[in-house]
């Protein structure tokens, strides 16, 4: 797994490559709460990631707290249609705010 | 808080752990983090310089026990210079076992 | 934060470095850095730990337990640097083969873990398993956090409680139930909006404790159709969530799925009960399996015969010996586990009695492991309701020790009720006492009205539908030869076995659904509905579905729309009893004041028909609500003639309104609550045949 990040427009851009499972999710929640301090608006862009076992569920529902908790509103880009079914099937889906790509999450976040 | 309640030395495979003040349950976490440093260094000996060290709590005693299980089970662990009381405390609890308790230390 | 000093390898097996582990809590138990196994044997002699990665077919390791990691009759071990998502985990123990004293042990088989929170192996419902499989349920380590935020538990009152029992696959996996993923817990969240509108707090759910669907599975003779083990009422595991009741059960992550559900049918309002078999195992006899328990300790955790064979009080082939304390142990770990970690509001006991037999099969007085739940802090909120009788030919109704604590499924209020509603003569002093909430049985014990949960039909027999369209059971699909299921049915099928066009005998079908579903919702105490019977669910007859997982049990919605009719009546009766106190005493009734709580009546006002040949009777109930005197009248006319009641008086210038009439062709058989009609004849009624009529006084 490997997460780049970058800036668009004043918007924090995590990339994130690769599985989120219990051997990458961990680095992967200190990584990007240490990349994102200081910003206000956040996309996971998720279009790389083709797997997240319940401990990366677990991670996204962890950075949501910490978000809400530092006033960051955040969004997840380009969910692969099985990961976001495994998201409503446990019915964590209430949880994300997630768009089809990074335009359009940013395009969300500065509607909000 | 006081500040420069310890201080880290490493030198030819002995650590010296300079103690002062009091090792209790608000102090402890960060003589354990600092420790933490040492993992996976060729640590021979651990020696914790305790004179000027008032008062160690149970909090205290865990960092030292963590010292010997994870810098190094081959490492000797000292205790130099220790006063009456954190002597009768390490006595008490046992730890005196497992540590070289000594006056002075000579590299 | 300071770090353990005693989670620090010590020993090292191959490349997993270990330790000690801590007894308890038994199961595995996720530690920084590994996980702690723990398991319980009092009579083995060594035990192993074997590690699978999912599905494979052979252990990529087997870490013995040195003596060391064994304290007392346990064995513990930490287990460091483990992918525990990506693994299965089993024991194996040895000990000895001696099965006339009681021991099985076999230190070939691959065991479950009795404390396994997390099963695989049956993921997704209903495929067919490999055979061969060397380990057929596997156990997983499973984070156990959730973020429940502000849910807790609401603790509605029994007598408040409106209950609806389902099976959760039943429920939404026939194609009308148009859900994204049929027959599963996510499924059961989708349609919280329809268990709202139709009025019920609280769900009351078949066996969801991981089950084998292929146990004794075998061809119907009639249909060819696989006939499976479809109710689930035999344990694989404990501690588990059916992870083929989930739609993620092929990710894992069926915890996480139940939890999120129970969760969203608490926010709405909706309790959860937990219906819960620890009567026996899906072990069977001693021809049975080897899956767990008998590997493990068989003498601990099964009733044993002097010569070491297993009892049979569950006509399930074994009995767990619910009275060990080990066992007494695992049971109260399991409820307070199923509280603390899914928030269940409360559990149904199967063949409860069962729970109160001793080591060799005998009752006993004062059970431990009943007077244990009963004042357990952790259940100390919980709904506990028995099935007080069980397949040994223990019958408790009324007497199950209760401490004032257990409800129980009132098996007399069903068969009293049933032979009443099919015009039996002779039942109106039975039927006063049962929609009194049972004084008769419970009064004595001072248990309450909520001692009893009142009930018409349930998964366990014919659906109300059903009831009123068969004299016989039809249960030839079970391959049974028609020998199964029960037979003392009370059933009465209108003048038609089974299907028919005959208008008239529809008409009566549907007034005697109505006619159940208004006594059952004006008898104090806790009613409870069986899914389906709102829409006039049939099984065609099957008055035993266990094993029958296709269109016979699976609920057609399409029926909702043809039966509109019963739909409505069911939601107005739901409506109209939470509206009214004066049908949800928490306390006996007192008859001494006559006309202000409870009065009796018949065809003449204050002056019931007691009689052998009585099939007629009325009762007037009064209670003081938040806003106004509630205060409600219900004739029952059982007999096949109309008749005339005389109204006693609503007294306080009130007049009577009617809610209901069964007789009467919809929309006009039963109103809104609060939108009852003035009667004109204020002091009489004629109630038609087979008819029940509500009044409301305002």
């Amino acid at each position: 797994m490997e997460i780049v990040f970058s800036e668009h427009n004043g918007v924090s851009v995590a990339r994130i490559t690769g599985d989120l499972d219990g051997n990458t999710a961990p680095a992967a929640e200190t990584k990007i709460l240490e990349a994102v301090t200081g910003h206000e608006l956040i996309v996971l862009d998720m279009t790389e990631c083709g797997y997240v076992s319940s401990a990366g569920l677990r991670v996204l529902l962890m950075l949501g707290k910490q978000f809400k908790t530092q006033n960051i509103r955040w969004a997840l880009a380009g969910v692969s249609a099985e990961v976001a079914d495994v998201m409503d099937m446990t019915g964590f889906s209430s949880f994300f705010i997630m768009c089809p790509d990074i335009a359009a999450a940013m395009q969300t976040l500065k509607e909000q | 808080m006081e500040t420069n309640a310890y201080n880290i030395e490493m030198q030819d495979g002995v650590a010296r752990i300079t103690l002062s003040g009091q090792l209790d349950a608000a102090r402890a976490p960060a003589l354990q983090e600092a420790l933490k440093e040492l993992i996976g260094q060729p640590v021979e000996k651990i020696v914790f310089l305790a004179k000027e060290l008032d008062y160690i709590a149970s909090a205290g005693l865990r960092v030292i026990i963590f010292a010997k299980q994870r810098i190094g089970a081959g490492a000797q662990v000292y205790l130099v210079g220790a006063q009456p009381a954190v002597l009768d405390v390490i006595k008490m609890s046992g730890l005196d076992t497992f540590m070289n308790i000594q006056e002075d230390f000579e590299a | 934060m300071l770090n353990r000093i005693d989670l620090h390898p010590t020993h090292r097996h191959g490349e997993f470095p270990l330790r000690a582990g801590k007894p308890m809590p038994f199961g595995a138990t996720l530690v920084p850095g590994g996980v702690n196994f723990s398991v319980y044997s009092r009579y083995a002699t060594s035990c192993e730990l074997a590690l699978f990665r999912k599905h494979a077919p052979e252990p990529f390791a087997i870490i013995p337990f040195l003596p060391e990691f064994r304290v007392g009759n346990v064995f513990a071990m930490v287990v460091f640097e483990l992918d525990y998502e990506n693994i299965e985990y089993a024991y194996r123990m040895d000990g000895p083969w001696d099965p006339e004293h009681g021991q099985r042990f076999d230190k070939t088989k691959f065991l479950l873990d009795p404390y396994a929170k997390c099963i695989g192996g049956r993921d997704v419902w209903g495929v067919e398993p490999d055979w061969d499989n060397v380990y057929p349920h596997r156990a997983r380590v499973f984070f156990d956090d959730f973020d429940w935020e502000d849910d807790c538990q609401s603790d509605i009152p029994f007598e408040d409680l409106v209950v609806y029992e389902m099976h959760v696959r039943s429920f939404t996996a026939h194609e009308s139930a148009k859900v994204k993923h049929p027959g599963t817990f996510a499924a059961l969240r989708e349609k919280i909006p329809y268990l709202k509108q139709l009025g019920i707090n609280c769900v009351e759910l078949l066996p969801i404790h991981e089950f084998d669907e292929f146990e004794n599975s075998r061809p119907s003779p009639v249909t060819g159709e696989r006939l499976l083990n479809y109710w689930g009422y035999s344990n694989v595991g404990f501690f588990a969530p059916k992870a083929g009741y989930a739609a993620t059960g092929k990710y894992g992550m069926q915890v996480d799925e139940l939890k999120n559900t129970i969760k969203e049918l608490h926010k709405n309002g909706i309790e959860v009960i937990l219906d819960v078999v620890f009567n026996h195992t899906a072990e069977g006899n001693e021809r049975g399996h080897t899956i767990s328990y008998r590997g493990i300790d068989n003498k601990t955790y099964y009733m044993l015969t002097p010569e070491g064979y297993y009892f049979n009080f569950s006509g399930c082939g074994n009995t767990l010996n619910c009275n060990n304390p080990i066992v007494r142990n695992m049971i109260l770990d399991c409820l307070r586990y199923w509280v603390a970690d899914y928030h269940i509001d409360g559990f149904r006991f199967d063949l409860a009695a069962i729970l109160g037999r001793d080591q060799n099969g005998a009752p006993m007085n004062s059970p431990p492991l009943l007077e244990t739940l009963a004042f357990d802090p952790v259940l100390g909120k919980c709904k506990l309701i028995d099935e007080a009788w069980d397949a040994g030919g223990l019958y408790q109704v009324g007497s199950f020790p209760s401490w004032g604590r257990w409800a129980e499924w009132n098996g007399k209020y069903r068969d009293d009720i049933r032979r009443f509603l099919k015009g039996e003569p002779g039942m109106v002093g039975a039927i006063a006492q049962r929609l009194h909430g049972s004084p008769d049985l419970y009064q004595w014990q001072n248990r309450e009205t909520c001692a009893s949960v009142n009930f018409i039909t349930c998964h366990d027999g014919f659906t109300l539908m059903d009831l009123v369209s068969y004299n016989g059971k039809h249960n030839e699909a079970n391959g049974e030869n028609n020998n199964d299921g029960g037979n003392d049915n009370e059933s009465w099928n209108c003048g038609w076995e089974g299907s028919s066009d005959d208008p008239g005998i529809l008409w009566l079908r549907r007034k005697q659904i109505k006619n159940a579903a208004t006594i059952l919702l004006v008898s104090q105490g806790t009613p409870m509905i069986l899914a389906g019977d709102e829409m006039g669910n049939s099984q065609n007859g099957n008055n035993n579905a266990y094993c029958q997982d296709n269109l016979l049990s699976w609920l057609d919605w399409n029926l909702l729309e043809q039966n509109t009719e019963l739909f409505r009546f069911f939601q107005r009766m739901i409506a109209f009893r939470q509206t009214h106190p004066a049908l949800r005493y928490s306390t006996y009734l007192s008859g001494a004041d006559q006309g202000t709580e409870v009065s009796w009546h018949g065809l003449k006002a204050w002056d019931a028909d007691w009689s052998d040949s009585s099939r007629t009777l009325a009762f007037m109930c009064r209670r003081p609500g938040e806003q106004d005197v509630s205060c409600i009248y219900v004739a029952m006319n059982m007999h096949w003639d109309a008749h005339h009641f005389e109204l006693p008086s609503p007294n306080d210038g009130r007049n009577w309104h009617v809610f209901a009439n069964t007789d009467v062709a919809p929309p006009d058989d039963i109103v809104e609550p609060g939108q009852e009609i003035l009667l004109e004849n204020q002091h009489g009624f004629l109630v038609g045949p087979r008819s029940v009529v509500v009044l409301v006084g305002r």
